[in-house]
C-alpha cells in the first residue's frame, strides 16, 4: 500500500495543477503583501511618531493576521477551490478513464481508496497553506516580530477569543498551529470532491461540490446566529467573531472526516468495478 | 546520468542554504533594527520615573457592580442591570519638570487578554480635580475607575477573577512598564 501511496502522493504533488492551485493563492497572498504589507514597513522606516505605540508587527499585518483585509476574507472564500484543484477530481477521472480497473488487478481496492484519500488530503491541505507561508515569511522579512500587546489595541485577538493566552506570550506558535487547523480542514474539504465523485457525473460538479458545502453551511450558521460553528470565520486567524471553541472545530473536523472517508472507502468497496 | 542528477541536487541543497542564510540574515538586521519590547514590572506602593514624572500606585480596589452606590451609577446608565466588576486604582503623581505638563501615559487595566482604558464619566465622581496636567513640582493623587463587564471576559478569566494577573499598562513601545495591581 506504500507504494501506491507514493503513486498517488507523486501525482498530486507533481501535477501542473497542484502549481496552478498554489499559483492562485500566491497572486493574493502577494497581493496582500504589496498593499497591506509594504506599506507597513514604510511607516516602520520613515521614522513617524508611532505615539508612544510599537512598530508595526509582522503578526499583525500578515494575511492571517488582517481580519478586516479584502485578501483574507477573498482567500479563505476561494480556500476550498484551491484546495479541490489540484487532486479532488482524481478518482473521477481514474473511474472515467479506466485507469482503475488497472490498479485493481494489481492491488487491494481499499489501499487504492486510502491512497486516494490520503493523497487529495494532503495535496489540499497543502495547495491552501503555501501562500499563506509564503505571506507569512514575506510579511516576516519585512516588518519586526514584536510581541504582540493587547494594550496596543493592534490586534483582534482578546480574551473571548481562542488561544488568546497563546498568542499573546507565542505569537508564531499560535499562527503555525492555526495553520495546521487550516491544513486539516482545507484537506478534508478536497476529500468531499472524492465522496461526490460516486454519483456525480460531472467533473465540474465535483470540483465545486466542496465549495457550495463550505458556502451553504456558512450560509446557514450565519443566518441562524451560530457564528462560531462558520468555517469561514473560525478558519482564520485573525478570528473575526469572539467565541471560538477548538473543541468545536475539533467536532467539525472529526465529523468531515468520518463522513468523508467512510462514504468514499465503504462505497468504493462495495462498488462493483467490472 | 547519476553525476547529472547529484550536480542537480547539489545546487538546489546550495540554492536552499543561501535563501535559509539570507533569511535569517534579512530576519535578524530587522528585528535588531525594530527590537522587541523591554518589560518593567512594578507593583504596588512601588515608584518609577517616567517622562520627568515620578509614578506610584499607592491603592487598589475591586468591587462588583452590585455593590456601587446609586450615586456612582448614575455616571454609566449601562452599569445597572450588568453584571461586572469596577476597578479603582489610586495613583500619586509628582511633576519634576521645570514647566507645566500634562503625564503621557496610558493607563490601561489589562487582565490576561482583556484591556480597557479608564472610565472618563466617572472620574470626575472620584477625583475634585480630575486632571493628568501637573504644575512643576505639583504632586497630585488621582483615582483611576475602571469599568469591566463580565461579557468581555472568557470563564476561565471572570471564574477566578482576583487570582488573575491584575495590571495597568503605562507605556508600550519601547519600554513597557507595568504596575502590578495584586
Amino acid at each position: 500500500m506504500f507504494k501506491l501511496l507514493k503513486i498517488e502522493l507523486s501525482r498530486a504533488l507533481k501535477s501542473k495543477l497542484f502549481l496552478i492551485a498554489i499559483l492562485i493563492g500566491c497572486v493574493i497572498s502577494i497581493s496582500h503583501f504589496i498593499q497591506y504589507v509594504i506599506p507597513g514597513a514604510a511607516i516602520n522606516y520613515s521614522g513617524a511618531d508611532m505615539k508612544g505605540g510599537a512598530p508595526i508587527s509582522a503578526i499583525s499585518r500578515w494575511i492571517g493576521g488582517t481580519g478586516y483585509a479584502l485578501h483574507t476574507f477573498l482567500y479563505y472564500l476561494i480556500a476550498p477551490i484551491i484546495a479541490c484543484i489540484p487532486f479532488a477530481d482524481s478518482f473521477f477521472i481514474d473511474k472515467n478513464t479506466g485507469y482503475i480497473k488497472n490498479i485493481f488487478t494489481r492491488t487491494k481496492k481499499s489501499h487504492y481508496y486510502i491512497s486516494k484519500y490520503i493523497s487529495t488530503f494532503i495535496s489540499g491541505g497543502l495547495a491552501v497553506i503555501t501562500p499563506l507561508l509564503l505571506n507569512l515569511y514575506l510579511t516576516a522579512m519585512v516588518l519586526p516580530s514584536i510581541t504582540p500587546e493587547v494594550s496596543a489595541r493592534e490586534y483582534p485577538i482578546f480574551d473571548l477569543s481562542m488561544w488568546s493566552g497563546l498568542f499573546y506570550t507565542h505569537p508564531y506558535i499560535y499562527t503555525l498551529l492555526y495553520l495546521l487547523i487550516d491544513f486539516v480542514f482545507f484537506g478534508l474539504i478536497a476529500t468531499i470532491g472524492l465522496t461526490v465523485s460516486h454519483t456525480i457525473e460531472n467533473r465540474f460538479a465535483v470540483l465545486l461540490a466542496p465549495f457550495l458545502y463550505y458556502i451553504l453551511i456558512s450560509f446557514i450558521f450565519n443566518t441562524t446566529n451560530l457564528d462560531i460553528f462558520d468555517p469561514l470565520q473560525f478558519l482564520i486567524p485573525a478570528q473575526v467573531f469572539f467565541g471560538f471553541k477548538f473543541s468545536i472545530i475539533l467536532l467539525e473536523a472529526i465529523f468531515l472526516a468520518v463522513i468523508t472517508f467512510g462514504f468514499f472507502i465503504f462505497k468504493g468497496v462495495k462498488t462493483e468495478t467490472f | 546520468m547519476k553525476k547529472k542528477g547529484l550536480f542537480k541536487l547539489i545546487i538546489i541543497v546550495a540554492i536552499l542554504m543561501i535563501v535559509i542564510a539570507g533569511s535569517v540574515a534579512r530576519f535578524n538586521a530587522v528585528n535588531n533594527r525594530f527590537p522587541d519590547v523591554k518589560i518593567e514590572d512594578y507593583y504596588l506602593n512601588e515608584s518609577f520615573s517616567y517622562n520627568g514624572f515620578d509614578i506610584t500606585a499607592s491603592d487598589f480596589k475591586l468591587l462588583d457592580f452590585s455593590e456601587l452606590s446609586t450615586d456612582v451609577l448614575k455616571y454609566d446608565d449601562t452599569i445597572e442591570n450588568a453584571e461586572g466588576k469596577q476597578a479603582l486604582v489610586t495613583l500619586k503623581l509628582v511633576n519634576n519638570n521645570k514647566e507645566e505638563q500634562r503625564i503621557d501615559f496610558l493607563g490601561n487595566i489589562k487582565i490576561n487578554a482583556y484591556d480597557n482604558a479608564f472610565d472618563l464619566n466617572m472620574l470626575g465622581y472620584y477625583n475634585e480635580e480630575p486632571t493628568l496636567t501637573l504644575e512643576p513640582g505639583q504632586e497630585l493623587t488621582i483615582t483611576l475607575p475602571y469599568i469591566m463587564f463580565k461579557d468581555n471576559f472568557s470563564e476561565k478569566t471572570w471564574s477566578n477573577f482576583e487570582d488573575n494577573d491584575i495590571q495597568i499598562v503605562c507605556t508600550l513601545y519601547p519600554i513597557k512598564r507595568i504596575i502590578h495591581l495584586n
